[in-house]
């Protein structure tokens, strides 16, 4: 499809984005001057654990977060040369759904059950179209062909709870690509599917990805599905990004402790491993965070040095579009073979 | 796909122990599913007896005041001094009035009026709550304050009261005790709608149409309204019942419907005497059960669509 721009031209470029929270206990700094570009058409995957400050930061570009109490403090987030942090209500509402789309992490609860599918993927259409109903509906039965459900026009007179949760995301895929997005943005959209399904959904979006041309930036803790989607990974860490590179790289030559031990922790089938190897302790409390590298608690790497505890580690770049947020990256490098701790 | 689609038959049919009953319960499945909610809320209000005969009663009343005209014969204002406070007869029903005024025709007549003002003002007070509500819901913030403060506001005011003064200040007319009930009444529906207005806003749907672009207005009629359409239903039949005592209670003091035009609240108003409540039961008796019988009956109706619409009654 056209209008999504050449392969490779920068679609968005994010710049120096800080967002938190406001909470009884105090300032949850959720995501700490996170800067990254995505190139039309590329599938750009984020990685990182829980509370690491992936959902925010995709839900902080769509300013969906609730004002207060998150609090975007500074960054730009530069999509066609347009700034989506300093655009009004109006603008933004324009842009979502139409330019930039939003897949959910669970189907189960993201269509309304009280209105039938079709109508549903249709209104996504009303909402940024000016065309008749009728119209809309026969787009919203070829989204649902396309995207793999069999009996489109049945299925789109049905009901959410009559589609299995696969089915629903299928459903919801087909919603964020009725209007031919050129950024897809896909907050975890196989956490709650069962794994046969996950295959499925996942070479779904890429179909749908082929199709409509649209970027794609893939949330997600599963390091399997980046390795099957991703084009380029972000590994985020505590609200900022620890590592940055392309997903070969990133598997074959990790360049930080973080990276590193996520990496150990998947299972293996090559390998006989009796016991999962655990990155030891938990992510440190976004509430008060110390003045050294957040990892710090729970680094291989350091080994107790002074920098660690002290200094917080920029994102260095270190040539070949690849960064990492370590003093001691450099440790890391293949021949040194310093970690196998 | 259902799960037995799936699943391989685990064991031959022969050998379940209760085939019957199995089959029972994949024919209660089919039926479910095709069932709509609606449906199913239709069906749950019918096995509801005393709400079916409220709603017979209700329906009675309306077709009979639509009616009037033709059921009674008699011009309900027409004096005829030759025959005045007659008891009930083969000629009169309900026999007639200090004017001679026949008294069934009255009745019916005085129905129109107050079912008319009662339905009226229970969906202005419903609109306008609904509105509100679904704004302090979806905006929240300051509009959500403003907005529940205003409904502390009228809740505390003893609307009886108001509506005397306000009914002295600009002149009694049904027109602006529809309008006033519905500006002093709309705070109960607005909370329930505020109530399910912020449950909702924070289901992943509604935050999947806000990502998809959709704007307030839009978010309100399609996710807020069909989720509050059963719960303001239900409040909208007991305003209906307030609304028509309060109509009964104003026109009865002399500040809501004028005469010569009859409603129930003025025809009992003009029953008053001590003479006509011992000696002329036909005069006070009829408009006093037909206000009581309809509160009533609306009521039931009420308790019919809770239970109808309750989805935690699994039947």
């Amino acid at each position: 499809m056209t209008g999504n721009g050449r392969r490779g031209e920068s679609l968005l470029s994010v710049a120096d984005l800080t967002v938190e929270f406001a909470t009884e206990d105090g300032v949850v700094h959720a995501v700490n001057g996170v800067s990254f570009d995505v190139a039309a058409g590329e599938i750009l995957a984020i990685v990182g654990e829980s509370g690491s400050g992936k959902s925010v930061t995709a839900m902080s570009l769509l300013g969906l977060l609730p004002q207060p109490p998150a609090r975007v403090l500074s960054g730009r987030a530069i999509f066609r040369s347009r700034d989506l942090m300093a655009m009004s209500g109006r603008e933004l509402r324009a842009v979502r759904g139409n330019d930039i789309a939003m897949i959910f992490q669970d189907p189960m609860t993201a269509l309304n059950p009280l209105h039938r599918v079709g109508r549903q993927i249709a209104e996504t259409i009303l909402l940024h179209n000016r065309c008749r109903a009728a119209v809309a509906h026969a787009r919203a039965v070829d989204l649902l062909r396309l995207v793999g459900v069999s009996q489109p026009e049945v299925r789109a007179r049905q009901y959410p709870h009559e589609f299995s949760g696969g089915m629903r995301q299928r459903v919801m895929i087909a919603m964020a690509i009725a209007n031919d997005p050129s950024l897809l943005i896909a907050d975890e959209p196989t956490t709650a599917l069962d794994v046969t399904i996950q295959a499925q959904v996942l070479s779904l979006l890429q179909a749908a990805q082929r199709e409509t041309g649209a970027a794609t930036i893939l949330i997600t803790h599963d390091l399997g599905v980046v390795a099957e989607m991703a084009e380029r990974v972000l590994v985020m860490y505590a609200g900022g990004i620890v590592e940055h590179a392309d997903v070969r790289r990133l598997f074959r030559e990790p360049r930080h402790p973080y990276t590193v031990g996520l990496l150990h922790s998947i299972p293996r089938l090559d390998a006989d491993v009796q016991q999962l190897d655990p990155i030891p302790g938990a992510p440190p409390n976004l509430l008060a965070q110390p003045s050294g590298c957040p990892f710090v608690p729970r680094c291989a790497l350091s080994r107790g040095r002074e920098v660690c505890l002290t200094e917080r580690p920029a994102l260095v770049d270190l040539g070949d579009g690849r960064a990492s947020a370590c003093h001691f990256h450099d440790e890391l490098a293949k021949d040194k073979g310093a970690l196998h701790v | 796909m259902t799960a037995r689609e799936i699943l391989p038959p685990a064991e031959p049919p022969a050998e379940r122990p209760n085939p019957p009953a199995l089959a029972e319960q994949q024919q209660a499945e089919t039926m479910l599913a095709l069932r709509s909610p609606a449906r199913t809320a239709l069906r749950r209000f019918a096995r509801h007896r005393i709400a079916l005969v409220g709603l017979v009663v209700l329906v009675l009343a309306v077709l009979a005041a639509v009616f009037a005209g033709v059921l009674s014969g008699h011009d309900p204002n027409r004096i005829n001094l030759s025959g005045v406070r007659q008891p009930p007869s083969a000629e009169h029903w309900l026999g007639t009035d200090d004017s001679g005024r026949d008294v069934f025709s009255r009745l019916l007549h005085a129905g129109r009026v107050s079912l008319a003002v009662g339905f009226s003002a229970a969906v202005v007070a419903c609109l306008i709550g609904t509105l509100l509500g679904a704004l302090a819901g979806v905006l929240g913030g300051w509009v959500d304050s403003v907005i529940m403060r205003m409904a502390d506001i009228f809740l505390s005011l003893p609307v009886l009261i108001v509506l005397i003064v306000i009914a002295g200040i600009l002149g009694p007319s049904a027109v602006s005790m529809v309008v006033l009930f519905g500006v002093f009444a709309w705070p109960t529906s607005g909370r329930i709608v505020r109530g399910i207005t912020l449950s909702i806003r924070e289901l992943e749907f509604f935050q999947a149409s806000r990502a998809f672009g959709a704007r307030t207005g839009w978010l309100m009629r399609h996710h807020v309204l069909p989720a509050v359409l059963g719960a303001v239903v239900v409040v909208a039949t007991l305003e209906v019942a307030q609304a028509i005592l309060l109509e009964a209670a104003l026109s009865f003091l002399g500040l809501g419907i004028q005469p010569p035009q009859a409603s129930w609240g003025n025809m009992l108003n003009d029953a008053q005497r001590l003479s006509v409540i011992s000696q002329m039961p036909w005069l006070w008796v009829p408009p006093g059960v037909a206000v009581a019988l309809t509160v009533l009956s609306v009521n039931f109706v009420g308790d019919g669509l809770r239970d109808a619409f309750d989805p935690r009654e699994a039947r």
